[in-house]
């Protein structure tokens, strides 16, 4: 008897962890909006993938981590507008997640 | 002949241009003070970001917005913080602005070089061309646009971003390159030009020479250097086919399928697998008319899994979403054999145990398909097409178990899209003259036409000697036709056609006359049939209802009636 997967959709409960759909990963141009973005607070932001951390505000960092398809990334701030800027770099990763 | 990565389509014929490199000498000492030697860095830097605004804003006007993006990234990467403070502390051990900088960008080059994404490999390549920018500011070499003649083909190393822009494209026809994959900035580029590239070619592209006569193949990968006089007559006659194939294809693609008078036609393709979704897509074609599932069941020794089944319907329906796929059941049979289902040789196999007679009879088989077809469902736009159908019992049955399949599968609480078509292919004589009747049980009718033309004017397409008779002009073929889709009109549900004829050109404007609301062909047919649809005015028929013989359809057909 063949074994089902259950098709419905399953919502994450931890609100920061977005998986990357796009084939070429997180590629130049979401990398630049994030950086681009991070411009607009104060706190520290990074993006966390396993044991790696990088600076959200170094394109050099985001590239060189090699985010790829199907990675899992948590987005942490640090500072007085933590909250929000963790929210809005969230929301450009998941806007690029699928191009 | 070499070969190389095809990068991107067409043929060029030109001479080659070698691009040369330019070296800038790196001096580890200094003889200014670390101020001096940063504030040298940061003007270097600031006439760094002024050459990438206006390359950016030469990208946009000649290339496009996602292209000049790269040089937003450049910037960026030029202006990033972390980097800034590891050349600052280099620079700070009294090294000179040069070579700290080198040093530092260097090691992210490596760095991404050793990332296990062909992607970011190729971003390697911007860090280099922002390395080579910054050290010819500082070291004060001019803008070193190379001139090139007529009809150039670009061989180097790899194209960086801005030689890529810098290059005058009203002179260069093609790119070929030593190193650099699919998603390199030349094949990029190429690909957005719509001129030929190979790229990846190794070491044998040194094998070309300055103003060598090439002809670059970009669709087999290869390049012929110095070739014969044949050969290139043979590739300009090629070239001019593809010129003229790719300007249709250009002003149709992505417009709406649409007549004169403003019927919406959906212009699908027909295909035999998962690999040849691409093709449908790249033509912008509306859909999937007819999924040829059989071939699922082909070429192998053991009928298909039911997942196996699942993920090649659910492939297909993803990429397609939301367009509407419609996947045919099994047809087996007739002229498609499988060795493992031990089936009886027959005397007349078209007249024998195939398509939907067989899933009828094998429901195991067909159950596992429909479970397939089922759960791939939930991921696009499904039709389920019946083959062969030839009465009303048939269809019934055939959606009893469907209707059984789902419940089973809703049990199990497994998603099924609420929005699946079922219709029938409408290709045996007595379907087509039941059309009214099978009408009501269906949600759409599909014209097979090689079978219903060797069904109707009884003449086996296999057989040569007969060749002759078998024919899509005679009369009694193009009635049933009307009758089909009247019947299918007075039902309320649309019909389309899935046949060989519905991709021949001169016959799209008799079947728009005849109501036909979908045709399916063959991908590499869809701009064609669109640029016919989008000019026809849709009238009546009736002057093909008085034909009387093969000859008479065929002479209205040429008039262009």
């Amino acid at each position: 008897m063949t074994q089902y997967v259950q098709l419905h959709y399953k919502k994450e409960v931890k609100m920061k962890t977005i998986k990357i759909l796009s084939e070429n990963g997180l590629h130049a141009r979401p990398a630049s909006l994030i950086v681009n973005a991070c411009l607009e607070f104060e706190s520290e932001i990074f993006l966390v993938k396993g044991d790696t951390k990088a600076n959200a505000r170094s394109i050099m960092n985001l590239m060189a981590m090699g985010i790829v398809h199907g990675d899992e990334i948590v987005v942490e701030a640090d500072g007085a507008d933590a909250v929000v800027a963790e929210e809005k770099i969230a929301s450009i990763i998941e806007g690029a997640a699928h191009d | 002949m070499i070969k190389g990565i095809k990068a991107s389509d067409g043929i060029a014929i030109g001479r080659a241009f070698l691009l040369k490199e330019i070296k800038v000498e790196i001096i580890k000492e200094t003889s200014l003070t670390i101020e001096e030697e940063l504030s040298r860095l940061e003007t270097a830097k600031e006439k760094g970001f002024v050459a990438l605004d206006q390359l950016k804003e030469k990208t946009f006007e000649t290339v496009g917005a996602s292209e000049a993006e790269v040089f937003e990234a450049h910037k960026q990467l030029l202006a990033d913080p972390v980097m800034a403070k590891e050349i600052e502390t280099l620079i700070k051990t009294q090294m000179s602005s040069e070579y700290a900088f080198s040093t530092v960008i260097d090691k992210y080059i490596e760095m991404f070089q050793n990332l296990d994404n062909a992607y970011m490999k190729e971003r390697a390549l911007d860090l280099k061309d922002i390395k080579t920018r910054l050290l010819k500011i500082l070291s004060g070499v001019e803008n070193d646009k190379q001139e090139i003649h007529e009809d150039a083909i670009i061989v180097t190393f790899d194209l960086t971003p801005s030689e890529t822009v810098n290059l005058d494209r009203s002179k260069t026809i093609g790119f070929i390159t030593e190193i650099g994959g699919e998603t390199s900035h030349s094949a990029i580029i190429a690909r957005t030009l719509n001129i030929p590239a190979v790229v990846g070619v190794g070491d044998e592209i040194k094998e070309i020479n300055q103003l060598d006569t090439i002809i670059l193949d970009g669709i087999n990968g290869e390049i012929h250097i110095n070739p014969s006089k044949e050969l290139i007559t043979e590739f300009k006659s090629i070239k001019q086919a593809l010129d003229e194939a790719n300007s249709l294809l250009n002003k149709y693609k992505s417009i709406e399928s649409i007549t004169v008078d403003g019927k919406v036609i959906e212009i699908a393709g027909n295909i035999a697998g998962v690999e040849d979704v691409d093709a449908v897509l790249e033509a912008t074609g509306d859909g999937i008319g007819l999924f040829r599932s059989e071939f699922l069941y082909m070429n192998r020794n053991e009928l298909p899994t039911e997942d196996e089944q699942f993920a090649a319907y659910k492939t297909v329906l993803e990429k397609m979403n939301p367009k509407p796929v419609t996947i045919r059941t099994m047809d087996i049979g007739g002229d498609k054999n499988l060795d493992y289902l031990n089936l009886e040789p027959e005397m007349n196999p078209f007249l024998g145990y195939r398509a939907i007679r067989i899933c009828l009879k094998e429901q195991e088989m067909f159950k596992t398909q429909l479970r397939a077809l089922l759960r791939a469902s939930d991921y696009g736009k499904l039709r389920i097409m019946f083959p062969m159908i030839a009465s009303l019992e048939e269809i019934l049955e055939a959606k009893e178990i469907l209707e059984s399949v789902k419940n089973e599968l809703i049990n199990d609480n497994i998603a099924v899209s609420e929005d699946i078509q079922v219709g029938i292919m409408i290709e045996v004589p007595a379907a087509a003259l039941m059309a009214d009747v099978l009408a009501e049980e269906v949600d759409f009718f599909s014209i097979g036409t090689n079978d219903l033309i060797q069904y109707t004017t009884a003449v086996d397409r296999m057989n040569n000697v007969i060749a002759e008779l078998y024919s899509p002009y005679h009369p009694a073929f193009i009635r049933l036709i009307k009758q089909v889709i009247n019947a299918g009109h007075e039902a309320g549900i649309e019909v389309g056609m899935c046949g060989n004829v519905a991709g021949y050109k001169e016959f799209i404007p008799l079947l728009l006359n005849l109501g036909l609301d979908e045709l399916s062909m063959s991908p590499n047919m869809i701009l064609k049939a669109r640029s016919i649809v989008n000019a026809h005015t849709i009238t009546n028929a009736d002057n093909f209802m008085k034909c009387k013989t093969k000859k008479d359809v065929e002479n209205l057909l040429k008039a262009g009636q």
